[in-house]
């Protein structure tokens, strides 16, 4: 959850979004091997590594400049890619949190914006 | 009434591809009274009720998606190993996808070679026509797709806040030319309504105000009686008899059955990878290196133009998604001027995408953190543009099949290697340095790079040459080594230019068609 934060931060954005793209993660390895062991070896690595370099686990670590220098360290493997992948499509592809980010989606079922403020601007 | 032809009718006239080029020359030649046409389509055919507002969900059913392979200097290596082009696989090709801008070449552009003279490194030809001969073509064209915000077509379409801010900032800076064409309804035309800013110009347009051979050319081609559309039919070969003309072409269905249709024309349509590629799989005794590549020119001189997605925040909303796709060109640097550093010249096209793809884009694949986060943050406040300029031509740069993968066919995938040309390098960083400076005039403080993604412009790979040794096809697009045998895309563009490249290949294709409906007439195809 914290690796989640750390790799797309939005303060604006309640943890549900980014729970919505990990919690399904338990339920998945429950039944696939090779996702679980990709999972475990993951977290187990990134813990390895903040242990080596600060003396906690990830989570403990209270600067998020300092979790951001492991993140760099492991942002080539496997298990950060897969987390990488399914929070960019997770996150800014949820119809939910666009209108948080100032994006309408879906217009034509209101007939575009024709007549709601394509040409609005009052600033120039 | 639609017609159904036999597969053993050699008199039938096949065409490959259903999109800008494909689907404009069925109609035209049917519309000449050319009976007996065939259209071979490897995709399905779409209806609006298949048309959602959403990026990503519509890139998935429409894009196509069978692996070919990504080689070279450029960044799609990273951003699409294995999809070197963002085309459509479907009825209307990539006139499904495509925003509508309607440039047209520039008389130079037409003669790169007298223009720039022999540029180390790369294989600039002239056009073996000139703009005067495609003029009359070009005005047809217009017509025939209504476009917006030129003369002799409709009124431009309305300045969204998009345009007006990149409009304002490019005055700023001195830039005058603002024309604005679009192949989309600024009033109702031709049985389409107007634009309603729906902004999804690039999903398809879900009310048919942009101009798609889906629902124009090929539903008007069917309508005469003349033409048989087969979706989801996929060319692997075009055979040929033994005098060297060809005789028919070999396609699998939608179950993978392989059904022979014999022809007294091929028109090949299947964009400039798909097109190259059919004819090297179509290698035989006579031709050892692919039909109709006696000079070796088959798939070499891929263009894709070169290319630079950029991004500014401004302190003031925009709301960019509130417009058609592009929403303005400044077309102030489409002009040969070597005193900038470089040959040939590029427009900025002002886009807009929507918050999935802004932020997909943004960053090659592996992007994270702040400073995407903070980019995403910004959003509303941002413009965007495409800056299109001339890839110049070079051998390097080539569709080829690979050596031992294989598609779901069994036959060899093509791989497009592409790399910048120095010349091509300066011009893309022109364009961005001036668009930093065009927001910068207002007060933008922030203004990101995008990479190179999957190129939706794809050109040169059999291109038109006055001598056989230099080229694939001759001026009408017919294939130097065999007469029955044309090319009807962006594949024979011999200089991509700055422009994007719809109205020139759908230009060609009317010329293209009175040039065949005469030619089968006098008996001489
Ligand atoms: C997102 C996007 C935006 C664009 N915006 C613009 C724009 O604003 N202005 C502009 O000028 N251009 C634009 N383009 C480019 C434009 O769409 C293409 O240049 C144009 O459609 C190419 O026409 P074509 O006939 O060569 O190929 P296509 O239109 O791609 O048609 C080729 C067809 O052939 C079919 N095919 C391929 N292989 C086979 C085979 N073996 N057998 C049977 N069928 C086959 C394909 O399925 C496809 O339907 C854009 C493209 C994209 C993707
Ligand atoms: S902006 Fe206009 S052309 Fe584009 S999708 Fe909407 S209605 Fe169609």
């Amino acid at each position: 959850m914290r690796m989640a934060r750390d790799i797309f931060p939005h303060e604006k954005l309640h943890d549900k979004y980014y729970a919505a793209v990990v919690n399904p993660y338990d339920q998945k390895a429950a039944t696939d091997a090779a996702f679980k062991k990709l999972l475990s070896d993951g977290v187990n690595d990134l813990n390895r590594r903040s242990m080596k370099r600060f003396g906690k686990t990830y989570a403990e670590i209270l600067s998020e400049g300092d979790r951001v220098v492991i993140l760099y360290d492991i942002e080539q493997s496997a298990f950060f890619q897969k987390l990488r992948g399914d929070l960019l499509y997770g996150i800014y592809n949820n119809k939910e949190v666009w209108s948080q980010f100032g994006y309408e989606g879906s217009s034509w079922e209101k007939g575009g914006y024709i007549e709601r403020g394509f040409n609005n601007i009052d600033w120039l | 009434m639609a017609a159904i032809f036999d597969l053993n009718d050699e008199e039938v006239v096949v065409i490959i591809g259903s999109g800008a080029g494909g689907g404009t020359l069925a109609n035209e030649l049917a519309q000449k009274g050319v009976n007996k046409i065939v259209v071979l389509e490897a995709g399905k055919q779409f209806t609006f009720d298949d048309i959602e507002n959403d990026e990503f969900a519509m890139f998935l059913k429409l894009s196509w998606l069978d692996k070919r392979v990504a080689r070279g200097a450029w960044s799609v290596t990273d951003t699409g190993p294995n999809l070197p082009a963002w085309i459509v696989k479907g009825v209307g090709g990539s006139t499904m996808h495509w925003a509508g801008v309607s440039l047209r070449f520039k008389p130079y552009e037409f003669k790169t070679r007298t223009t720039y003279g022999d540029i180390p490194g790369a294989n600039v030809l002239d056009w073996p026509i000139s703009y005067e001969d495609l003029a009359p073509y070009y005005d047809r064209a217009v017509q025939k797709m209504g476009v917006s915000g030129v003369a002799g077509g409709m009124p431009q379409l309305p300045e969204s806040n998009l345009a007006k801010v990149a409009i304002a900032g490019a005055k700023k800076i001195g830039y005058k030319d603002f024309t604005h064409p679009m192949a989309i309804n600024s009033q109702a035309y031709d049985g389409r309504p107007a634009c309603q800013v729906i902004g999804f110009c690039m999903q398809g347009c879900k009310i048919g105000a942009k101009w798609s051979t889906a629902y124009t050319e090929i539903p008007r081609a069917l309508k005469t009686g003349r033409v048989e559309l087969r979706p989801e039919s996929m060319v692997l070969q075009v055979q040929h008899d033994k005098s060297g003309k060809v005789s028919g072409v070999l396609y699998a269905d939608k179950n993978g059955n392989k059904h022979l249709q014999k022809a007294r024309l091929v028109a090949v349509a299947a964009n400039s990878i798909e097109s190259p590629r059919l004819l090297l799989n179509s290698a035989s005794s006579i031709f050892p290196n692919g039909l109709a590549n006696s000079s070796g020119q088959v798939g070499k001189n891929y263009m894709a133009h070169a290319t630079q997605g950029l991004l500014s925040v401004h302190e003031k909303p925009v709301n960019m998604h509130r417009s058609n796709a592009v929403a303005a060109i400044i077309g102030d640097e489409a002009k040969n001027d070597p005193s900038r550093g470089f040959y040939g010249g590029y427009y900025f096209e002002v886009l807009q995408l929507g918050l999935p793809f802004t932020v997909a884009f943004l960053r090659p694949p592996a992007g994270w953190g702040r400073e995407l986060s903070s980019a995403a943050e910004a959003y509303d406040h941002m413009t965007g543009v495409w800056t299109c300029g001339e890839q110049l031509a070079s051998e390097g740069n080539r569709v080829y099949l690979h050596a031992t993968e294989k598609d779901q066919y069994g036959l060899p995938v093509p791989i497009v290697s592409n790399s910048d040309h120095d010349n091509d390098a300066m011009l893309r960083r022109h364009g961005a340095v001036q668009w930093r400076k065009i927001n910068e005039a207002l007060g933008a403080h922030r203004t990101l790079e995008m990479p190179t993604w999957s190129s939706s412009h794809n050109m040169g790979t059999n291109r038109m040459s006055a001598k056989a040794q230099d080229g694939v096809v001759n001026k009408w697009g017919q294939a130097h080594d065999v007469k029955n045998l044309f090319i009807s895309d962006g594949s024979q563009f011999t200089s991509s230019a700055a422009a994007n490249p719809t109205l020139t290949i759908v230009s060609l294709a009317i010329r293209q068609a009175e040039y065949i409906a005469d030619q089968m007439k006098k008996g001489e195809i």
